[in-house]
């Protein structure tokens, strides 16, 4: 095991929950996000030269995480996979609060938008990933991200205001 | 003065801009109202975003991915979710725990770098595991790592491997090793944890801690050691990698105990 491998196994201990929570940020399920964690906790260790100490972990991660999330979208639409709508299944048996009843209406307008909008999002609004950490993450200039981001941000109004005439 | 962007907007509510652009932007906050309100829609939703998923990051951290930071790097590349999918099924279908039932061929994970360290890892991940009130929990912090204490110490002490859990302490015991640094070395059940800890001294040294199943693992009525396969793969995974020999068998065991498990 070298040094680097265990520093990495260390830090990377403490970003599961974070990583975890992006994961299920960027795909529909609970156990896709857990796959693509594992994924990616398996890939950056076998990586871990490639790690620059210097730059942001959790960034790095995001990253290996994003790229497979593609890998498998487009895998997914080879194969003709039809997407199970489960955010309302999840919830059946547990007791609701308006909270909950909001984070399944937010969970399912993510769900619908396109995945370099949704990535957007997660990096940005729900992980807090500065602008310029976001775009490297997704490896495209800020500039297309802050207006994927805005894009994103006017479709997620759309869907959850109740007041809006949905066409 | 130029109207405000919703790029520029945008930026000022995600904390971008720099101080010039912040005091431009609170300038125009102060005279417009539509601008005010159109700040707190964005503000609303990015709340609503992030609350969305705030639940996740207070949820135990599965095993599998806990033991993914720990385990041996694989020797197959892993190239897909798919892949994973598959993996988890056969996991789940109960294929991959054939290999565990054996009591002396437990599935070979390749070896494990068997280092305080990553004793060290699993236990600080601990806060996110599913365990008891912080007050309940029967270790306590030493050096680099945790060791045993209350109802767990005095378990590994006392208690003989393969009984049900004690009514006393409610700890069971599955089995008993000497480990290759000549430590014997003992695997629990508690609550809704399980572990593995070596004598160090005067302590249980804890290796590794993992969710366990929530009632302990106990023999069957013919008494033969079968217990350890209710335990989690993680903790099988460190047996393997320490154990030297087979395990004690029960006299052994009893007279190890004898000896306060010292060699």
């Amino acid at each position: 095991m070298t040094s680097t491998t265990a520093f990495l196994r260390h830090e990377i201990v403490h970003l599961l929950p974070r990583l975890r929570r992006f994961g299920r940020a960027l795909t529909r399920h609970r156990e896709d996000a857990d796959d693509l964690v594992q994924l990616a906790v398996e890939r950056a260790l076998m990586r871990a030269h490639q790690w620059q100490p210097d730059t942001r972990l959790d960034s790095w991660l995001f990253r290996i995480m994003q790229n497979a999330w593609i890998d498998e979208i487009r895998a997914r639409s080879r194969h003709a996979q039809t997407f199970v709508d489960e955010a309302l299944g999840e919830q059946v048996g547990v007791s609701t609060t308006d909270a909950q009843i909001d984070g399944i209406a937010v969970r399912d307008a993510m769900a619908r938008l396109g995945e370099d909008q949704r990535a957007a999002v997660a990096l940005v609004l729900v992980e807090g990933l500065p602008y310029k950490e976001a775009a490297q993450v997704l490896g495209i200039p800020i500039g297309t991200l802050t207006s994927r981001l805005a894009r994103a941000r006017e479709a997620l109004q759309v869907m959850l205001s109740p007041r809006e005439v949905q066409a | 003065m130029n109207p405000i962007s919703d790029t520029m907007l945008m930026a000022y509510a995600d904390g971008e801009l720099d101080a010039t652009e912040r005091a431009q932007v609170e300038q125009a906050l102060l005279a417009d109202v539509a601008l005010r309100a159109r700040l707190d829609r964005h503000l609303a939703l990015g709340s609503r975003v992030q609350a969305a998923y705030r639940a996740v990051l207070d949820e135990p951290v599965p095993d599998r991915l806990l033991q993914a930071v720990a385990a041996p790097l694989p020797a197959a590349t892993v190239t897909s979710l798919a892949e994973h999918r598959e993996r988890r099924q056969r996991a789940a279908a109960g294929s991959d725990k054939s290999d565990a039932r054996d009591a002396w061929g437990w599935a070979r994970w390749g070896g494990m770098a068997a280092s305080v360290a990553l004793g060290v890892l699993v236990a600080q991940a601990l806060p996110r595991l599913q365990a008891p009130a912080a007050g309940d929990l029967p270790f306590a912090a030493q050096g680099d790592g945790l060791v045993a204490r209350g109802a767990v110490a005095q378990a590994l002490s006392s208690q003989l491997a393969g009984s049900a859990a004690a009514p006393g302490t409610g700890v069971a015991v599955q089995l008993s090793f000497v480990d290759r640094e000549g430590r014997y070395c003992r695997t629990f059940q508690a609550a809704s944890l399980a572990g593995l800890a070596c004598r160090e001294g005067d302590n249980w040294s804890l290796q590794v801690l993992a969710a366990g199943p929530s009632t302990p693992a106990s023999a069957p009525a013919d008494g033969l050691r079968q217990a350890a396969s209710a335990l989690p793969a993680a903790v099988l995974s460190a047996i393997d990698a320490r154990i030297e020999g087979a395990p004690l068998d029960a006299r052994a065991e009893a007279a190890a105990r004898d000896r306060q498990w010292r060699r």
